[in-house]
């Protein structure tokens, strides 16, 4: 299970009750991902709780696998309120942990929770602290590449902090391609549907844009079954793309075939988002413009009026909280 | 001491667990890379060193070539070997895998992918460059990772070395991922960063061209080790403008560049290293004398020879007489002060002794970005 040994005799590692790595404990295990075990911890010297994620090493074919190496590299690099801050990297004889700080609860949580009712100045402060830290990665040239309800974190206080940066890219060489296949599918932007080899942070805005449509309807509002489902299930809600409204759209790779659905009306929006303000709407049809081009960039976003007419966002630390029932098991908490 | 900082910490058995802190440090000294040296490589393997060294970098430009990976990647992974023997003995023992400099470049090239984001499998990383050598890779071997003494295929040996050896790196370059560029909004490639500066000077065709080549040259030299890229890259555009040479063998031409001489020379009086590129001058000044002393001393070895010809026109004699001609007119500059680098200082000094790779099974290692990299500090304002 781990990294071959060269020369020195393996070292047994302690299981259960771990010794005191370093100035962490490691408690309890809390999650597991496809490359990592996350566990919950103290920082020995203050008592601050943290969540310590190891990363599985040798069971990779490949070695240290490129998810881990993302976001020891991107968020090295990053510091905000609303991007999860990454406290320390250590290694043990055959694995490295990221000490992470401890997000017990995330926004698929809350939105799946049924007990717990949004307001429109809830919504208002979650999607602020997205865009606050959506634009803090863009201003630095990093995509995302995996915005979803379940990867934006709620920290004890009730900031939000945008995390798991597995997939994230830097924008440092303009001609070179892009892989597509980012994003999970319900969030995945229509040039990445049609299989754009160049595209930009407008990617991570179309995601915001369906996340925002998701808090108020509290139900994913494009949810595809399959990668060709995607392509029409975001089509009949936001209108199919032509050469008008998005230039150059029918020369990307995957642009063919379509179902010619209408462009939705005001008013069929109106209908479907029936708590949003007109604002509100503005806002969301910004985010989800087709054309990326068109798109509003997070500058633009955070300076909409929907900011600031009332209700005024929520505190965060008057947010909304997970609502307390009977135990659930915790590992399975954040499974999609 | 900001190197190595022995933090006793009670485990929950009440004996201390020795943690070892790891501070990030892209950049050393020619005297701190020559000290390092002197641990890692026995004198009488120096040359040895050096000529796999240039075998291995020969080989790597094919794979990537074959992989058609850009250029960056293959200056990360010659960054990433020549770190790697800065903290590790060369034994230059090609037959004993736990040795062999080739593993030690697969791994390099394999992480090099992966923070260059051209992800390729290891596997197939493996089978390009053992056809190169010419190795069958399916031949069985004795697996000397086991004591049973069974034989395995070499290229599944091969591939538990490099993984092993992956870990070491990752140890080695304490895990910043950074290639040394303060923040990665900045391109971290020399090759690319030229090209977005000669285009900001609106530097000709041809001066862009003699700036790559010479980039191609410094490449794989330990220059990377020593300053940050865009340093590397304002030295060679400097370089290339004060060379301005009258010919070189290209396949194509831009029609009309042959006046530009007395633009070019306007162009460089105009170079301000902090305002246009935020780099420190001490650092491009470092850069040209070293970059003219690899010409002094390996002209007829680097690629530029095949470009320029023979004798240099203007000055009647062979190229070399240019860079001397060259290094006369800047050896008043500023360079690097590397008083603090004494050699019995960097004696004293445990970051730069061998990397005892041991040192995380008996504790902790962990990891920092090093404040070192607040030298560099202006660069951050570049925009990419
Ligand atoms: N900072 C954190 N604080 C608290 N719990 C966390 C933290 N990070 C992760 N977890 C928990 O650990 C689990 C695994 O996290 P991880 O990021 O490795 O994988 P994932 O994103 O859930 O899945 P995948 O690897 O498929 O993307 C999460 O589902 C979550 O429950
Ligand atoms: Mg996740």
């Amino acid at each position: 299970m781990s990294t071959p040994v060269v020369a020195s005799p393996p070292v047994p590692l302690k299981k259960r009750s771990g010794p005191a790595t370093h100035n962490y404990s490691k408690e309890r295990k809390v999650g597991e991902g496809t490359y990592a075990v996350v566990y919950l911890g103290h920082q020995v010297t203050t008592g601050r709780e943290i969540a310590i994620k190891e990363i599985k090493t040798g069971i990779f074919k490949d070695g240290l696998d490129m998810s881990a190496l993302r976001e020891v590299k991107y968020l090295q690099e990053l510091r905000h309120p609303n991007v999860i801050e990454l406290v320390d990297v250590f290694s043990t004889p055959h694995n490295l942990n990221l000490v992470l700080e401890l997000l017990p609860c995330d926004l698929e949580v809350l939105i799946k929770d049924k007990e717990v009712v949004f307001t429109m100045g809830d919504i208002k402060s979650w999607m602020l602290m997205t865009l606050r830290g959506i634009h803090h990665c863009h201003r630095n040239f990093i995509l995302h590449r995996d915005l979803k309800p379940n990867n934006l974190l709620i920290a004890p206080d009730g900031q939000l902090k945008i995390a798991d940066f597995g997939l994230a890219r830097a924008l440092g060489n303009p001609n070179e391609d892009l892989s597509s296949n980012v994003v999970t599918r319900w969030y995945r932007a229509p040039e990445l549907l049609f299989g754009a080899k160049h595209y930009t942070g407008a990617i991570d805005m179309w995601s915001i844009g369906i996340i925002f449509a998701e808090l108020m309807l509290r139900v994913p509002y494009l949810p595809g079954k399959d990668d060709v489902d995607q392509l029409d299930v975001t089509f009949k809600a936001l209108g199919t793309p032509t050469e008008q409204i998005w230039p150059n759209v029918s020369s990307l790779p995957m642009y063919n075939a379509l179902t010619v659905y209408a462009q939705p009306s005001r008013q069929e929006l109106r209908n479907r988002f029936s708590a949003a303000t007109e604002k509100a709407l503005d806002l969301m049809i910004m985010l989800t413009q087709l054309d990326p081009s068109r798109r509003c960039d997070s500058t633009r976003a955070l300076l909409h009026d929907f900011f600031t007419e009332l209700p005024r966002p929520t505190e965060p630390r008057d947010l909304p909280k997970k609502s307390i029932k009977k135990e659930e098991p915790d590992a399975k908490r954040r499974k999609i | 001491m900001d190197s190595k900082e022995n933090t006793p910490n009670l485990s929950e058995n009440g004996k201390p667990v020795i943690t070892i802190t790891q501070i990030s440090r892209p950049f050393f000294t020619h005297s701190e890379i020559s000290y390092m040296h002197s641990q890692t490589i026995d004198e009488s393997k120096k040359l040895q060193y050096n000529q796999t060294k240039y075998q291995i970098f020969q080989l790597l430009y094919q794979v990537i070539k074959q992989l058609k990976f850009p250029l960056r990647v293959l200056a990360t992974a010659m960054n990433y070997y020549q770190r790697f023997y800065l903290f590790h003995k060369f034994d230059g023992a090609f037959d004993d895998m736990d040795k062999d400099p080739y593993v030690v470049a697969i791994t390099c090239l394999l992480l090099a992918s992966k923070n260059e984001d051209c992800i390729k499998k290891l596997k197939d990383l493996q089978s390009v460059v053992n056809k190169l050598r010419d190795i069958d890779e399916n031949k069985p071997v004795t697996n000397t990772l086991d004591s049973s003494g069974d034989s395995i295929a070499y290229h599944e040996l091969q591939r538990k070395y490099v993984l092993a050896t992956e870990f070491k790196l990752l140890q080695l370059i304490k895990f910043d991922f950074s290639n040394g560029a303060n923040s990665l909004s900045i391109k971290t490639s020399v090759d690319c960063l030229l090209v977005q500066f000669c285009k900001q000077l609106d530097i000709n065709y041809r001066m862009s061209i003699l700036s790559w080549l010479i980039c191609f040259d410094i490449m794989s030299t330990p220059l990377c080790l020593v300053i940050p890229p865009h340093c590397i890259a304002v030295a060679i555009i400097i370089i290339s403008l004060n060379l301005k040479p009258q010919e070189i063998k290209l396949d194509h031409h831009e029609i009309g560049e042959e006046d530009d001489d007395e633009r070019l020379s306007e162009i460089l009086d105009s170079i301000d290293c902090e305002r246009d590129f935020k780099c420190p001058e001490v650092l491009v000044n470092e850069g040209i004398l070293y970059i003219l002393d690899y010409y002094i001393h390996q002209y007829s070895h680097s690629v530029l020879n095949n470009y320029l010809p023979a004798i240099d026109k203007q000055l009647g004699k062979e190229q070399i007489f240019k860079f001397m001609e060259l290094k006369e007119k800047f050896i008043d500059l500023k360079n690097m002060n590397e008083t603090s680098c004494k050699e019995s200082l960097n004696r004293t000094d445990e970051y730069l002794s061998k990397w005892e790779f041991t040192t995380a099974s008996k504790g902790i290692a962990r990891f920092m970005l090093g404040n070192k990299r607040r030298r560099f500090n202006k660069e951050l304002d570049i925009q990419g």
